[in-house]
């Protein structure tokens, strides 16, 4: 069973970060963020406005189990400043309701949280 | 606000307006019914001030353009027993500031800005030389004490160079301390 489990975590994983264009933030509800059980994930909040933002961005680029998410932004500059750091291969998810950073307590920016969240 | 930062493209300013209504208190020099004037305080007038502001904040140096329309609403006045109207001169403000930021620590500004009021009218009468010319410059430098909370220090001279006219230079220093929620 665990072995499953593992499995469809590891499919989930690869779908979703195959089935986003290039370059591109996808959007997903939160819950099929707390559906997943497996393979811990860093989740790096980020803004196109947030100048901070962008070292933090860079020193990430190469991180790997990293979702990196799109909030208080619009869409169209989250992807621009992905492609500018080109990090186009990045996995983004776009934060466009705030569901994301009212869930992890996110007030400010840059912001990093790790799900599921450490005991 | 009409268009947002973004540090992809650093040369893109942020463009902001903005109106704001200042509410007066007390009574202008032209309506002033105590010994003294000792009810006057600032001009003495509501104003409605809309305005627009350029600011580049996407890298170190930072700079600013603001562009300010003054507009001082009528009022009536008492003058030897009859109600006249007491108009203001409409206002425009200019303010140029530059400066440097360090990325989570301090940033220091500075200003020059250019203030102009046309003349007064009185009933239908223009008072010649009631207009105002001010020239003032400014000096902001901030610092990040802890997370979130940051203390401030201003200091801004009136009349500080050029020309000026009907206006006081004065000195003011302001301490402030902010803490965001």
């Amino acid at each position: 069973m665990s072995t499953v489990k593992f499995n469809m975590g590891v499919f989930f994983l690869a779908f979703v970060m195959t089935s986003q264009a290039i370059g591109e933030c996808q959007e997903m509800a939160l819950a099929t963020l707390k559906a997943r059980k497996e393979t811990p994930v860093q989740l790096v909040f980020f803004a196109s406005w947030c100048l901070s933002c962008k070292e933090h961005l860079e020193a990430l680029k190469s991180a790997k189990n990293t979702f990196f998410i799109a909030t208080f932004d619009r869409k169209d500059k989250a992807e621009d400043v992905l492609k500018y750091l080109k990090m186009e291969n990045a996995s983004c998810i776009y934060d466009g309701e705030g569901t994301f950073s009212e869930y992890f307590g996110v007030t400010e920016l840059p912001a990093t949280k790790t799900f599921p969240k450490a005991e | 606000m009409l268009l947002a930062q973004s540090f992809d493209k650093e040369w893109l300013p942020q463009v902001q307006a903005f109106t704001s209504y200042k509410h007066s208190f007390s009574r202008s020099i032209y309506d002033s019914q105590e010994d003294w004037q000792m009810d006057v305080h600032g001009n003495g007038f509501h104003e409605v001030v809309p305005g627009i502001d350029f600011w580049y904040g996407m890298s170190s140096i930072k700079a600013g353009l603001t562009q300010t329309l003054i507009v001082p609403l009528k009022k009536k006045i008492d003058l030897a027993d009859e109600q006249v109207t007491l108009t203001p001169g409409i206002g425009h403000k200019t303010s140029l500031t530059g400066g440097y930021n360090y990325p989570g620590k301090w940033q220091i500004l500075a200003g020059l800005e250019k203030e102009t009021r046309r003349n007064i009218r009185l009933g239908n009468v223009e008072l010649k030389d009631s207009d105002k010319i001010v020239h003032s410059v400014t000096s902001t430098m901030t610092y990040a004490v802890a997370m979130r909370q940051t203390l401030g220090v201003n200091y801004k001279r009136t009349a500080a160079f050029f020309s000026n006219k009907n206006t006081t230079r004065a000195d003011s220093y302001t301490l402030s301390y902010l803490r965001a929620f």
